[in-house]
């Protein structure tokens, strides 16, 4: 067999310029995956990495009344036994308590629905949590009486930054509430439902106004690795469920926001289209230059199976050669994938000029593709598949020729 | 079932010229013995080359039967035809003999190859025959960089170097000089005298007809009294 391989590499040689086509189109077109996976990857992570910090966290426990992330009634009654739990598991980095109220927002001018969100500055860094400041400054621990509204909706109210905001709001007996606050800061997130309508205030303060003594509306769990939040999420809701009490739920950010889960789902279902369109022209390319490679040399296959080269080493020979074009075309198509995506994964690719606030807040204005390790290797097995499958037509043709015909052929 | 190694028994072999049947064999029977040397004599298109292939399991008859080395070649599918080819003949075509992009040692060694003999065997008999055919100094060379002559050299060699039991050649000496062509006719004596090689030639040439031990004259498809 080795005299058929050795066969096989000088007929790729033999010519060169059509040989270096066929395997640039191979390359070309697995180098085009690949980058086009890094960059959907890299987008993906973004906008995960996005909403997970600004709004999600990686995962949450909340009341079960509080399924939907913009709903507010129910609270955790019991927080102790949970942050005994959250903090047994080493796989959770960091968590933050949240308290989250319906309410509205007035100042002198005007009012305003708003969600009132009771935070722990402290926390909220530890679990990496996403705010950028527009105007004066991030609440601290010490901003008892102070509060932070989206850019947004300071620009609605008509208020500046050290003005005096009332916040009014039912507190946990059904009983209103009302307290003043000196605004200290605005932010913006890019999302415009909380860049217009949310104030945030530090938890003890918003657990005093409600009347909610210790208690808390969702806990914001930061998780080690990306990987683990099902696991994690799975062994969590065990143990709460033995707990008894408040029925509480473990919801991974993409149960928060199924909606972006499926957009991810749907992208990778777009990206199995693009892979046949594109596994289909490779092949076909791969097609043609076997069945070319193959008429141009009836007579030589004539003379090698007149000197008894079986039908089946006939097979094997021509099969290998669409091996041999294909593994080098795979080889530079992943060094150029690769190193595309590496390139631009560390510089990015600019699309400010293509995105609005909204997908702003998505993806933001730069894409950082990220190779997928997974994808490329699945990539790899489908082109060396797809064009093994194609030359075995060339090669089963070749090796019904009748020797003594094909040696007659004029070529 | 008959004892002689090559047995045709009324082999006739039609071909469709421009719409046109030409009999290119005409109800051959014929017998060839082990360690014959015999030339296929007779001007071109009388079937000299048809019948060569007809004996090497390259070509079937209409009608008639082949019988070489004890087998009816109409019994053997494909597969089995390659394994009687690799085994049994040698071939040395009129033309377009090698396979381009292997040097001359690589094609001498080729069938050898395919019979899976080990390396040391196989470079042992490629440079024998390759001296003997006046080629070692050619050996790395593939057949776009030698002559006609050259080419037809190494494909006897090649022919020779499985050591068959039957050796067919179509017109060998046909682009050699007179000297090559005639210490070519002597090794094929010799072979045939040493290990009783059967050879058969299809030849117009008069210094090969004149060396046989026995010469069958084809005209238009038949044996010619």
């Amino acid at each position: 067999m080795t005299i058929l391989f050795k066969i096989a590499l000088r007929n790729i040689l033999r010519n060169k310029k059509r040989s270096l086509i066929t395997l640039s189109a191979v390359s070309f077109g697995l180098g085009a995956l690949i980058f086009l996976r890094s960059f959907m990857f890299g987008a993906q992570h973004q906008m995960v990495e996005n909403i997970t910090t600004s709004l999600t966290s990686d995962a949450q426990i909340v009341p079960k009344a509080l399924e939907n992330i913009y709903n507010t009634n129910g609270y955790i009654e019991d927080p102790e036994s949970i942050r005994k739990i959250l903090r047994s598991d080493p796989r959770i980095l960091n968590f933050a308590e949240r308290v989250i109220a319906g309410g509205i927002v007035s100042s002198a001018t005007n009012s305003i629905a708003t969600f009132i969100v009771g935070f722990d500055p402290v926390q909220e860094v530890a679990i990496k949590s996403r705010r950028d400041v527009m105007q004066g400054r991030l609440l601290t621990r010490d901003d008892e009486h102070g509060a932070a509204i989206g850019e947004k909706m300071r620009q609605i109210m008509g208020v500046e930054i050290g003005d005096k905001i009332i916040v009014t709001a039912q507190d946990y007996y059904g009983a209103l509430a009302g307290e003043a606050f000196t605004l200290v800061g605005t932010f913006e997130t890019g999302n415009d439902q909380i860049d217009n309508g949310t104030v945030m205030l530090l938890t003890p303060t918003a657990q005093r106004m409600l009347s909610l003594e210790h208690r808390l509306s969702k806990f914001a769990l930061k998780i080690q690795s990306d990987q683990d939040v099902e696991k994690v999420v799975n062994d969590l809701r065990k143990k709460i469920q033995g707990m008894g009490g408040t029925e509480l739920k473990v919801l991974t950010w993409e149960e928060l926001i199924p909606m972006l889960a499926q957009m991810i789902r749907f992208q990778n279902g777009m990206l199995f289209i693009v892979v046949l369109i594109v596994l289909t022209v490779v092949a076909a390319g791969i097609l043609n230059t076997l069945m070319m490679s193959i008429v141009e040399r009836v007579r030589e296959f004539g003379l090698m199976m007149a000197l008894g080269t079986k039908p089946s080493q006939v097979i094997f020979l021509v099969v290998t050669e669409s091996f041999l074009l294909t593994s080098f075309g795979a080889l530079l198509g992943v060094v150029i994938g690769v190193g595309v995506s590496l390139y631009f994964g560390h510089y990015g690719i600019d699309l400010s000029s293509f995105v609005s606030t909204l997908s702003n807040f998505l993806i933001g204005s730069h894409v950082y593709p990220k190779v997928d390790v997974l994808y490329l290797f699945f990539f790899l097995l489908v082109v060396f598949l797809s064009n093994l499958m194609v030359s075995f037509y060339p090669a089963w043709r070749a090796s019904k020729l009748v020797p003594i015909d094909a040696m007659r052929q004029v070529g | 079932m008959t004892s002689s190694q090559i047995s045709l028994e009324g082999v006739t072999k039609i071909y469709h010229s421009d719409g046109l049947p030409v009999r290119a064999l005409d109800t051959i029977s014929l017998k060839v013995e082990k360690g014959e040397f015999v030339v296929f004599a007779g001007p071109s298109g009388s079937g000299k080359s048809t019948l060569l292939h007809m004996i090497g399991a390259l070509d079937q008859p209409n009608q008639g039967k082949v019988f070489v080395a004890g087998k009816n070649l109409d019994d053997l599918n494909p597969k089995q035809l390659a394994e009687f080819r690799l085994r049994k003949i040698g071939f040395v075509f009129q033309a377009y003999n090698l396979i381009p992009v292997l040097t001359a040692q690589e094609n001498v060694e080729y069938p050898l190859l395919l019979q899976d003999i080990e390396r040391l065997e196989r470079e042992k008999r490629s440079m024998q025959l390759l001296e003997r055919v006046g080629l070692l100094d050619q050996k790395n060379k593939r057949p776009g960089e030698m002559s006609g002559g050259q080419q037809q050299r190494v494909a006897v060699a090649r022919a020779l170097a499985s050591r068959p039991e039957i050796v067919l050649a179509d017109e060998p000496t046909a682009n050699l000089d007179s000297q090559t062509g005639s210490s070519l006719i002597d090794l094929f004596r010799e072979l045939n005298e040493d290990f009783k090689t059967t050879f058969i030639f299809a030849s117009h040439d008069p210094k090969v007809i004149e060396r046989a031990r026995r010469v069958v004259r084809l005209l238009d498809g038949k044996v010619a009294a």
